[in-house]
This record gives structure tokens, sequence and C-alpha cells, in this order.
């Protein structure tokens, strides 16, 4: 039997991971505020002087069909879709956590009335019921948050209630109740931050989901509305332009991918330290 | 067969539930179908009327329980944007939707299976680290956008590959599959990464088992080991996955049909949503709510096959 | 048989992970039909050493000097295939876990003869007759059934013993057994372990017995090899190394096995701490689907106790037996189904909520895994300051202080306080425990096998422990406990639980020294001790605790066979407070 140090290649493996990760998110980021705060040019100012021009010094990403600056509209749709998604996660959290914790503590009847509603839910595809509640609340950033947190929140709920049932079983919890501190001191004091781990590893990999999932809004044309530009709007937009322009394609393409390989290689080794079953 | 039984009588509150949300969340939508089918906003007599004869004028419950009711025989209403009964047009389309997302399951376990108990076998060597590596890599890009590129490369510049529309399969075998190659990698990337993962996840739990050890402890080839004890125990986990995946492929389609300007469900629900076609959002969003149910429960009644520690 | 050459040579045997030397210069030898037993406690690279001979070292580790030959032929540097044709013929291996060392995928037959089929090329039918015949061997019933079922059908004890036919199936020369009889019951363990003594005897298989129990191998094994740390403490004949320990090491091994001393009786003053009265408690039965009752399953049925101030307490019963649900119904964490529960004279089933918590504040409860009981985010401070949340008026300097106190009295220095359960050994673990059941001061402990998952020379400190804490603090306590051994050690009165009913209970020396049922002769009689001291020599004795087994037709519970034969006998008092509930002893209705 041949071996070699059997640990090593895995921590680096885990620590490269989380080092891309974090600079293609930091990246990110850093677009994002650039977006807000800096671009090259104004992302919605229109120059038809410069129509589709491909990429130069001038503009290093081209332009599209207004003349607009593509590297400055990528920078500003990466503001938009961090923040959207943000706000997103935010809301789904918010009710997954309330409603999944409680339900899978407590258990019983109203942890099978709970998980019923949720099942239906989830019979319908996330993004699928948020194209019909996208429908439902209009369109703009308040209806993207809205209607993506909304479709996604019953996952969410899921999970955290089998996060609270597997915690509520442990020996620790029981010691407490057993010395005669109340259920709501018990949980208080072991279960929620027992959970923040696993609760990090289920956001970071949310909100990859739901960039992926504005971005799909946004091509579909019922996500955030122009002039606003988002990457899935850059996206369709660009078809028509594919033979002559091929760079409007694959620049927010681009963005979106490397934004979520970063908060995914990071999400893995984030699970890596709090999931050790999902780990490498 | 109890199993079975109540597993199968279980689904029935879900689907009503999804029916009632989906109904609630049509009612929300804003704009009056009676005013679209109208046209003319101050014909304050042809609106009421044609109120009347959408059953809009009667209270909640009652629309809720007819709209059941006609489910139930069959009539999900008539299209506004082709006159055409929904149910047919939901059938013609699913079809095309269909193939496109068995096509791309079959492919997805095809190569993500044997990849990831490849991965296992390696664990923390360089060929584990490059599945890993490659499965976080094809989950990162979106679908809809290496549609475009398969469409920039095969289509527009190589030309090899149809990019727009749809022949039938039943018309024409090799024709309809050509039209169906570039949706279908599109739309694989994705869930081979998730299968991957998960497969590699389940194989190195059941390689830490003892019964594994003992087996090879008999004195199997590993080979065997592999082949015989291994691959069935590591597949009972990523088997409950799949009726999640499939429902993941059924949302991913709506987009990619719409790339590949494809005749299916998805792009269906799309434009009808635009077009404020409520019977057909309403009856596609059921449709595709029954199907997932359904692919559900056939997993749930396959498992025991895999597993048999779990009654049927 | 020491004329012979020798199975197995192991010399100088060095394993390694990494920079961590697991195994460090193991020597000893197995001649043909010998049993050979290597004892050591967790950690001591035992069961590495043993995997190491089949090739079957898990990923990182690799034999990094000495060797080990196996008739001659070296082991660590055969090719895979030459181990592969070893592994199961030559040398065979059965695990510790029944649970998981079968595959639940597959049925038994097919698992027992695919390595016959593989190595010896006979037919399909040839290979499930001989498999038939080595499970008639083993005892199971109905053997063509059997091969037809699943692992999962089985119990623990009968997967067991399937485990020891398909190994036996092969016809090794050697039978690497490693701890096989651990995660059994105690009754269980005799039986298997005497068959597996029996069979590799027959056939003339040496074994390699790897155990932690030194009492349970000494009375089988002819050599005894002694592990410590990955290094060989002490090896020889079982009867020399018994007789006359040379290592330090080894003799605190045997001296930590559990002994009776005598116990001071505590005055009976007051009133009893705890009076439990015809207590029953039930679970819902499992599966099933909501709103569809399955019939429940009694885990404690009419249990009647008493406990004195002071006083400790031993429930004895097998796994299963309703013992832990009948310590936490004491507690109130389990509901009362009928029955009561009476705590100084409070009745628990009566009081609300907040009352309730009151009253837990006075019981402690030791947790029987160290690990989970304790809150991995918290140091160990925090912990055990937990315990005196209720006390008011206790500023933080107070807290520290007594949290110090405390730590010192359970023998832990005062900065442990600040570090976190897993930098903690199992023992350190399990005084953490203790701390924090004791930090509030309560009358009443009770411990839910406390010892269990620790070493054995960590047992032994554990219990001195709560001995000595006792004494100084004056609680009653209830031990819950599958180890006589450790009861007897312990206990001032003894009962003894099956399927949720009191078989026998009385002081500690009536049961120990004249039991009356037959269940509680049976489980004395399956527990091996080791008597004696340094002075004198230690010795292998078994309790002779002659009771005559069961009538034949009967089991240990005829009232539980369906349909019910009887109805359960009641305690019938034997005078001194022994009480047993027989069909022998029934006085018969006048």
């Amino acid at each position: 039997m041949t071996a070699g140090p059997a640990i090593a290649p895995r921590r680096w493996f885990v620590r490269a991971n989380a080092t891309v990760g974090a600079v293609l998110v930091g990246c990110a980021v850093l677009a994002a505020l650039a977006g807000q705060v800096a671009t090259p040019y104004d992302p919605i100012a229109l120059d038809f002087g410069a129509r589709l021009a491909s990429p130069s010094w001038d503009h290093w990403l081209g332009t599209d069909q207004f003349g607009r600056d593509v590297l400055s509209r990528l920078l500003s749709a990466a503001s938009v879709s961090i923040t959207v998604s943000l706000s997103t996660v935010a809301l789904a959290m918010a009710i997954g956590i309330t409603v999944g914790a409680v339900s899978g503590y407590f258990g019983g009847w109203l942890d099978r009335l709970v998980m019923t509603i949720v099942d239906a839910f989830m019979a319908l595809p996330g993004l699928l019921l948020a194209l019909a509640l996208m429908a439902a609340v209009g369109q703009g950033k308040w209806g993207v948050i809205l209607a993506l947190g909304l479709a996604y929140a019953p996952s969410v709920t899921r999970v955290v209630r089998g996060i609270a049932l597997s915690l509520r079983e442990k020996e620790y919890v029981e010691a407490s109740r057993a010395m005669g501190n109340g259920e709501l001191y018990t949980i208080a004091r072991h279960v929620i931050p027992n959970c923040v781990g696993p609760l990090t590893v289920l956001a970071t990999a949310f909100f990859a989901l739901t960039i992926l999932a504005e971005s799909a809004l946004s091509f579909l044309g019922l996500g955030v509305p122009p002039p606003y530009p988002s990457w899935g709007g850059m996206l369709a937009d660009a078809r028509s332009y594919f033979a002559f322009a091929p760079w409007l394609a694959i620049f927010p393409g681009l963005a979106i991918s490397i934004t979520l390989l970063g908060i995914n290689l990071l999400g893995d080794a984030l699970r890596d330290r709090f999931d050790p079953r999902m780990a490498l | 067969m109890r199993y079975a039984a109540l597993k199968l009588l279980l689904s029935i509150p879900t689907l009503l539930i999804v029916a009632l949300v989906i109904f609630i969340v049509m009612r929300l939508v804003p704009g009056d179908p009676a005013m679209i089918l109208v046209g003319d906003a101050d014909n304050a007599a042809a609106l009421a009327e044609a109120r009347r004869s959408l059953g809009l004028d009667q209270p909640y419950a009652v629309q809720f329980g007819a709209w059941l009711l006609n489910v139930a025989r069959g009539d999900l209403g008539v299209s506004l944007m082709t006159g055409q009964p929904v149910l047919q047009a939901i059938g013609q389309r699913f079809a095309v939707t269909a193939q496109v997302v068995l096509l791309a399951m079959l492919a997805a376990m095809l190569i993500a299976l044997p990849l990831g108990t490849y991965a296992a076998r390696r664990q923390n060597r360089g060929g584990d680290f490059a599945v890993v590596f490659g499965a976080n890599l094809l989950i990162s890009v979106p679908s809809f956008w290496v549609g475009l590129m398969l469409i920039l490369l095969f289509g527009a510049r190589l030309g090899w590959l149809p990019t727009v529309g749809y022949v039938p399969v039943s018309d024409n075998l090799a024709e309809g599959l050509r039209y169906l190659i570039l949706p279908v990698v599109a739309l694989v990337f994705v869930e081979i990464a998730t299968i991957v993962r998960m497969v590699r996840a389940s194989t190195l739990d059941v390689l830490r088992q003892d019964f594994v050890v003992n087996a090879r402890a008999k004195g199997l080839p590993e080979d065997s080991v592999i082949r015989r004890h291994v691959v069935k125990n590591a597949f009972a986990p990523t088997m409950t996955l799949l009726g999640l995946i499939l429902g993941s492929l059924l949302g991913g389609v709506a987009v990619i049909e719409t790339v590949f300007t494809l005749p299916g469900l998805g792009r269906f629900l799309v434009d009808a949503i635009y077009a404020r076609d409520y019977a057909v959002v309403q009856g596609v969003l059921l449709f595709v709510a029954l199907i997932h149910v359904a692919a559900n429960l056939a997993v749930d009644l396959l498992y025991p096959l895999i597993d048999p520690r779990v009654r049927l | 048989m020491t004329d012979a050459p020798p199975l197995l040579e192991v010399e100088g045997l060095t394993i390694g992970f990494g920079q961590r030397t697991v195994v460090d210069g193991l020597s000893f030898r197995i001649a043909p039909g010998e049993i050979v037993a290597l004892v050591g406690e967790s950690g001591s690279g035992k069961t590495i050493a043993a995997r190491s001979l089949l090739g079957l070292l898990p990923y990182g580790g690799s034999v990094c000097g000495g060797t080990a030959r196996f008739r001659g032929e070296a082991l660590p540097s055969l090719d895979e295939s030459r181990l592969t044709a070893l592994r199961g013929t030559a040398i065979g291996m059965i695990f510790q876990e029944p649970m998981t060392s079968l595959d639940p995928s597959m049925k038994i037959g097919r698992q027992m003869i695919e390595a016959l089929i593989e190595h010896d090329g006979i037919g399909e039918r040839d290979a499930l007759s001989r498999a038939i015949a080595m499970l008639e061997r083993v005892r199971i019933a109905e053997p063509e059934r059997a091969l037809d079922s699943y692992p999962h059908q089985f119990s623990g004890g009968m997967r067991q013993r399937i485990a020891i036919a398909a190994a036996m199936l092969l016809r090794p020369a050697l039978l690497i057994a490693d701890e096989p009889t651990t995660a059994l019951d105690v009754l269980v363990q005799k039986e298997v372990l005497e068959l597996l003594v029996d069979l590799t005897r027959e056939v003339g298989t040496g074994v390699l017995l790897i155990t932690h129990d030194l009492a349970l191998v000494a009375e089988h094994a002819h050599r005894i090899v002694v592990m410590r740390h990955g290094r060989l403490v002490e090896a020889g004949p079982a009867r020399a190394v018994l007789n006359g320990p040379r290592e330090a090491y080894t003799r605190s091994l045997l001296e930590a096995c559990p002994k009776r001393a005598a116990r001071a009786r505590p005055p009976r003053r007051l009133a009893p701490i705890l009076e439990v009265d015809k207590l029953s408690v039930s679970h819902a039965g499992r599966g099933g689907w909501p709103g569809r009752r399955q019939a429940p399953v009694r885990a404690v049925d009419q249990v009647s106790l008493r406990l004195e101030r002071g006083e400790t307490l031993a429930i004895v019963g097998e796994s299963g037996s309703g013992k832990t649900s009948l310590a936490r119904a004491i507690l109130g964490l389990a509901p009362i189904e009928t029955g009561r529960v009476a705590f100084d004279q409070i009745e628990l089933g009566r009081i609300g909520a907040r009352h309730l918590a009151h009253v837990r504040r006075r019981i402690g409860m030791i947790f029987q895994d160290p690990f989970s009981a304790l809150d991995p985010r918290l140091r160990v401070g925090a912990i055990i300051a937990e315990g005196l949340r209720h006390e008011r008026g206790i500023g933080t300097a107070e807290r520290t202080r007594r949290v110090e106190r405390i730590l010192a009295e359970v023998g832990m220095d005062p900065d442990f306080a600040g570090r976190f359960p897993h930098q903690l050994s199992g023992g350190q673990r399990q005084r953490v425990n203790i701390a924090r059941a004791l930090i509030a001061d309560p009358q009443l402990v009770i411990a839910d096998e406390p010892v269990s998952a620790l070493d054995v020379s960590v047992q032994a400190e554990i219990l001195h422990l709560i001995e000595r804490l006792q004494q100084t603090r004056g609680f009653a306590c209830i031990i819950v406990s599958h180890n006589l051994a450790v009861v007897e050690q312990i206990a001032d009165r003894v009962a003894v639980i099956f399927r949720g009913r009191i078989l026998e209970e009385g002081p500690r020396d009536l049961i120990f020294d004249s039991p009356r049922h037959p269940y509680t002769g049976a489980l004395l009689r399956a527990a091996p001790r080791i008597e004696g001291s340094r002075e004198t020599g230690f010795r292998l004795s078994r309790y002779a605790a002659p009771v005559a087994p069961p009538p034949s037709g009967y089991a240990y519970w005829p009232w539980q066979a369906e349909p019910p034969r009887l109805a359960a006998p009641e305690l019938v008092e034997l005078g001194q407070g022994h009480k047993v509930a027989c069909f022998r002893e029934e006085k018969s209705p006048s």
C-alpha cells in the first residue's frame, strides 16, 4: 500500500479554493462599488457615433448598439445584480430561518403542517414560480427581490428545518433542558449559535443561485427593467447583434461566470470547515 | 403496497395547495382580463359582459372551485394568443420540452455517474481536484450564456448545427436530434456538476464503511468491490436527488427554449406572461407541478429497489 | 505447538501516517491454531496494526519499518494481486460493528458466497450448500431463508454470527477478529465469543483477537500482547501475564477492573429523596404516517423504586431494556404515561413547567457520551457556569471562583475553564460533565452510563471520582449501566431491568452473591472479572451465580410472547430488601 502525506494535498486544495474564491468575489464586489460611483463612461449615456465598436483602447470592452460603453455597463450591472441578489438572500433567509427553525425545533403537528405547505410550494420549480410572481408584482428592482425571495424561501425553509431537527436531538440541548433551562433560553443559547456554520454555507450557495436566477429573469425581459443595465438584460440585447458584435454576448456572460465561480469556490471552502459530510 | 398508496394519497393535498397558490398568484396580477378582451376601457356594458363571461363576477372561492372542476374534466380554458384549447397546446409543446429534458437527464447521468465515482476513488489526488474544480466551473456558467456561445460557435461561425427552430423527432429522427443537440448540451452542464458532486460525496461515504473494507478483506479484487458493493449503495442518495434535478431542469428549460427558439412549454409560459394569457399561465404552471410531483412519486416508489431497508 | 513454524511473525512493525507514527516496533508471533489477544486502549494502534497485515491501511498510512511474515511470506512487500489471493482464504477478518460490516443492499447469501466463488471457483449451488452448513454451525435458524434475507432483518448478535460464518467459510489459517463483541449486549457477547473460539478450534484456525477488554479474552487466549501508544508493552502466555504482570501499565489495566469494596451505609433519615410508583412510559411506535398511530412501545412497564438520601441505586439492563427511558422519565424529559414520580415529596407529573424547571435544578444529570453532551461552541467555564444561572446575586467574580473550585474538585486544572470541548480528552470531558451536574449542589444525580464511552483505565478514575464526590457532598445517585463490574464497585442497591420491568432488586451484596432470578444469574455469569492485586497476583474469576436457568419452554419473558402466555409476575419480598419477580417465587394465591 503506497501512501503519501494524506492531509496536505487536501488542505492545499481547500486553501486554494478559498483564496481564488475570495479574490474573484472581491473583484466582483469592487466592480459593484465602481459601478455605483466611478465608471469610465456613463452607463446609460447614448453615443450614436460609436455604435457597435469592437474592443479598443477607448472602449476596453467595446460598445453596444446605442454606443454605450460595455465596460461601464458591466460594472453598473454588477452593482445592480449584487445588491438585488443580496437583498433576495436576506429576504428568503429571514423567512426561511423563522419558519424553518420554529417548525423543526417544535415538531409535531406544526411541523407537519408547515412541511406540507412547503412541499406544495416546492412542486413548482423555483424559476417558474418566480416568473409567475414577477407577473403578479410587476417589474422593478423591488419586484424582482420580492418575487425571487418568495420563490426560493420554501427551499431555504426546508434546509433550515433539517438543521433545526438535527440540533434538537443533540445531547447538549437535552442537557440544557435537564438543567432546568427553559425552551427559549435553550434555543437562544445552544441551538442558534450552532446554526451559524451550516447557515453560512446555505447562504453562500443560495447567493450564487439568486445571481443566476436574477440574470435569467433579466434575460427573459422580466427582471430589472431598462435603462438600468443588468447582465442578463445585456445578454438578451446581444442576441440580435451576434454576427457582427459577438463581444456583446461574451463579456456579460463572462462576468456572471466569474462571479459565480468565486462564490462557489468560497462556498466549497466554507463547507469544508462547517459541514464535514459534504466536504471535500 | 401500503407505503405506495400512502404516498399517492399524500400528493393530493399537495397538488390542491399548489393549485390554490397558482390561483392566488394569478388573481394578484395587475391588469384586467376583461379589458384585454374588450379592448375599450370606456365601454362599461361590454366590460361587465366580458367579466361575466369570464366568470370574474363570482366570489373567489367559486371561481377556484369552478376552475378545479374544469381541470378535472380536462378543460384548462382557451388560449388568448392562439385560440387553441390550452390542454392541447400544452400537450404539443410538452412533447418538445420532454425530449430536451429527458435527453439532458440521460446525458447528465451517463457522464456524471462514472465521473463522480472516479473522483471519489482518487480522493485528494490530482484527478479528484480536477473533477471538483471542473464541477465548480460547470455550475458557474449560466446555461443561457452557454447556449449563446454554442450558437456563436457552432451556428454562426462553423455552421455545423442548426441553432433555431425545431424538427419533430417523430418526423425525422436524425434531423430532429440535430436540432436538439445544442439545447441539450447547454442545459446539461449544471446538471452534470450537481450530480457529480452528489455521487462523489456519497461514494466517499460508502468507501469509508466497514462493509467495503470487508469486501476487500475477503479477497475480492478492487474492481469487483466497486462494482458490486460501492456503486449501488452510493447511488441511493443520488436517486433521491433526481426529483429535484428534474425540477430545476424544468425551470432552466424555459430560458433555453427562448435562446434556441424551441416551441416548448417554457417559452410558451414566458410568451403567455407577456401576453397576459392567464389561462395558459395557470395551465402550464399546474401541469409542470403535476409532472414534478409525479416524478418525485416515481422516485419514491423506485427507491426500495436500491435500498432494501426501506419497505414498499 | 511451540515447535511448529509460526503462522504469523511480526517483527518491529512500524506504521506511520505522514509525520505521525502510529505503531512503533511491534513484535509478536502466532503459532498455528493459537489464540493471541492483542490488548490496548483507544489510540494504542492495535486496529491499525491488524489492518496493515492485510494491506488495508486507510489512505495515508504506510508500513515504514519492520515486517510481518505470514508463513514466511513478508506481507508488506507483496503486490496487490498476491495480497488479494491471500485475503480471505489465508487470512480472514471480522469487524467490530455488525451494523456496518455487511452490505445493506445485498442479500446474505450472495455476500457469503461471492468470495468463495472468486477464490475456489466452485459453482454457485455448491457454494450455497456450504454456506447453509456454516450457518447451521453458527446456530442461525432457517438458514435457507437467511440466505435470501437482507442484513437489516437480523439483530446485532445474529449479524455477527453471520459474519463469522462468512469468514470461516473460506477456511482461513489465521482469523483477525477486531473487537468482535464490543458492540454487542452482555449476554450475546459471551455467546458469540464462545462460538468464535469453538469454531476456530475445530478448524484449527489461529486467531488474532483484538480487544480493549482484558478480562473478556483472558479466559480464551493462549497468549496476550499488550500495546500502548503504538508500542509493545508486554507479551507472554496468558496465564503468566495475568498472574504476574511485569509492566506497570499491564498492572494498571488489571487493577482498573472495578472491584467491590465495603460501602458505608448512609443512615436512613427523613423521607426518601425519590419515590417512583408503578411508572409506565411509552414511545409512539415508529413508522406510520400522520394521523395513524402505530402500536405504542412500552419502554418502562410499572416500575416502582425508592431511593434514600445519599444512597446509590444502580439500574442494570441491556440495550432496549428501558433503563435510559426510566432515567429520563425521572427527570421529566420523557412523558409519564401512568404512575407517579415524586422527588422529595413533589409529584413531578402534577406540577407546572416553571415548578418543574425549579425541581430539575436540584437534580443533576451526567450523560453517556461526554462529547456530544457539551456545546462545542462554548468554553468549559461557560458550560459549567450555566448550572449557576438560576442562583441570584452571584457576580462574575464569584461565578468564576465557584467554577474554578469545582474544577479542582473533579481533579482538573482551573485553566481548563478557557478551553473548548474538542481540546479535551474523553476522561476530561466526562469530568466537565460531572462538574456541570454538581455545581448547583443537587440532591440527586442521575448518571446514564457514565463510563461506557471511556477507556478502562480512565473508567476507574471517574468511578472513584464519583464515589469521592458522593461522600463529601452526600447526594443520592442513580447509575444506569449495562456493565455489572461498574455497578459492583459503586452501588448500594441494584435493580435489574428487562424489557421495561424490574425483575430483581436488592442490596448489592445479596444480588451479586445470591441472585434469585435466572436473568440476573445469566448476566452475572456472562461478565468476566479480574480479581486480585499486585501482591497476590491477578486471576480471572466469574460470578458463581448459582441460579438455575429457566425451565425449558420458558424464555425470560413469557408474558410478552404473542399471545401472552401468563400474566407478568409481581415483585415478591424475600427479606432484607431483596425482591424478585419470578414465576418460581410467586406465592400461589391463597
